[in-house]
């Protein structure tokens, strides 16, 4: 018998008990989802437990998303990349050998895809990162760090901000790969190496030229 | 600032990473008396702010993380590519007898066993396998006979030396209630130590 009968699923206990339909995991039950650590998620996620791996998409779909759109600048694109990257983790997951090393994995796979857009991307979309969509985003509401401020100073801090992130869609793909790795995402020189795959030092070097290039390129604002 | 073209290196000659690593500390005496590193740290700290700035503002912004509707969309398609493993026949007797359809997925018995674990307070169950045994049906009970391999996580706090057995008597009895057939293996080793 293969798994070509999912009748027989439905009509024996293994209703009951299959992944799909357990008490635990189920979005929106997050009452009855055990407090596990990520290791355990990815292990069971690797054994082919979808209610976990779903966990996994819950954690890490956020800062994926944030990646995926400050490196591609379009929402649409960030979506695709985004999922496209959760798509290979569920086929792959068997062959990650340390599950502790997840995280750096996901960002390898998301970081490579976003890098393979914009090197298949046209000439004519390459500052796409200020295209409407995401002006009218950034200007839907003040953030909320903003509040207490004076007008004024919530209005430089805002000017600032939208320098830096004009500035941070001119820098080489490579580059600002780098910077928003270490900057807004935490992951540390080595596994910026490994996402990227390129030398440490070659990261150090990417980095030090993009607070080069950003804090040049800001002066204008200033 | 003055930069140097295509290098990280200022004017003066210091690395631009120096000037960034000691921008949140008062200059020193060099920086006191630089023009160049005095620019440098202008807009380096300028570069800080905003950075902090652009970090938390992103975090924040409901708009930047995906729709429900693709998080869902995300999660069928994992489930459509389910791997659940062979499938164990629930009633003992040759392949193309009559009860030969009554099977259940590997996947099916090792999400028994780890719904077992959950309901621990003090267990954290990781990779879960699960076959059949060797000796495919209990002699006892004429059930069919599996053979589990279960890794887990311990709370640091669990002291009972019996804690193992326990656990394995748990799961012998939720894979017999649940499935109907007979654990008749469980190996259980504990990889990691956690705290509750």
């Amino acid at each position: 018998m293969t798994d070509s009968a999912p009748q027989v699923d439905d009509g024996l206990r293994t209703v009951t008990v299959e992944p799909a339909s357990s008490s635990t995991g189920r979005p929106g039950s997050s009452s009855a989802v055990p407090r596990l650590s990520e290791t355990a998620w990815v292990n069971r996620a690797q054994d082919g437990d979808a209610s976990a791996f779903e966990q996994l998409v819950r954690t890490y779909e956020g800062e994926l998303f944030r990646l995926a759109y400050r490196m591609l600048g379009d929402r649409g694109e960030a979506e695709d990349a985004v999922q496209e990257t959760f798509v290979v983790v569920w086929r792959q997951l068997p062959t990650l050998v340390d599950p502790q090393a997840f995280r750096a994995w996901i960002y390898h796979i998301a970081t490579r895809r976003c890098l393979n857009v914009l090197q298949r991307r046209s000439r004519q979309r390459t500052d796409v990162t200020r295209s409407d969509d995401f002006e009218a985003e950034t200007r839907t509401q003040a953030p909320l760090h903003d509040r207490g401020e004076g007008p004024e100073a919530a209005a430089q801090t805002t000017a600032v901000r939208q320098s830096l992130e004009q500035v941070l869609a001119t820098l080489p793909p490579e580059q600002r790969a780098c910077w928003v790795l270490y900057e807004l995402h935490d992951l540390t020189y080595p596994e910026i190496a490994f996402a990227i795959g390129v030398p440490l030092s070659t990261v150090r070097g990417r980095i030090a030229r993009a607070r080069q290039n950003l804090a040049k390129g800001m002066a204008p604002w200033r | 600032m003055a930069l140097a073209n295509s290098t990280t290196r200022l004017g003066c000659g210091r690395e631009i990473d120096e000037v960034w690593a000691n921008a949140d500390a008062p200059p020193n005496a060099h920086e006191l008396e630089c023009p160049d590193c005095q620019a440098a740290r202008a807009s380096l700290t300028e570069l800080k702010t905003a950075t902090h700035d652009l970090r938390s503002r992103d975090q924040e912004d409901p708009n930047l993380r995906l729709s429900a509707d693709l998080v869902s969309k995300i999660t069928s398609i994992a489930r459509a590519e389910v791997r659940r493993g062979r499938r164990i026949p629930l009633r003992p007797g040759p392949a193309d007898g009559e009860d030969a359809d009554l099977t259940v997925s590997e996947q099916a018995v090792a999400t028994v066993i780890r719904h077992t674990c959950d309901q621990q307070p003090d267990i954290e169950a990781r990779r879960c396998s699960v076959e059949i045994a060797d000796d495919a049906t209990d002699p006892d009970t004429e059930a069919v006979a599996i053979r589990a391999h279960l890794r887990i996580s311990v709370a640091a706090s669990t002291t009972s030396p019996g804690r193992i057995d326990d656990l394995r008597q748990l799961i012998i009895a939720a894979v017999q209630d649940q499935v109907g057939v007979t654990a008749q293996i469980v190996d259980i080793d504990v990889e990691d130590v956690h705290d509750a």
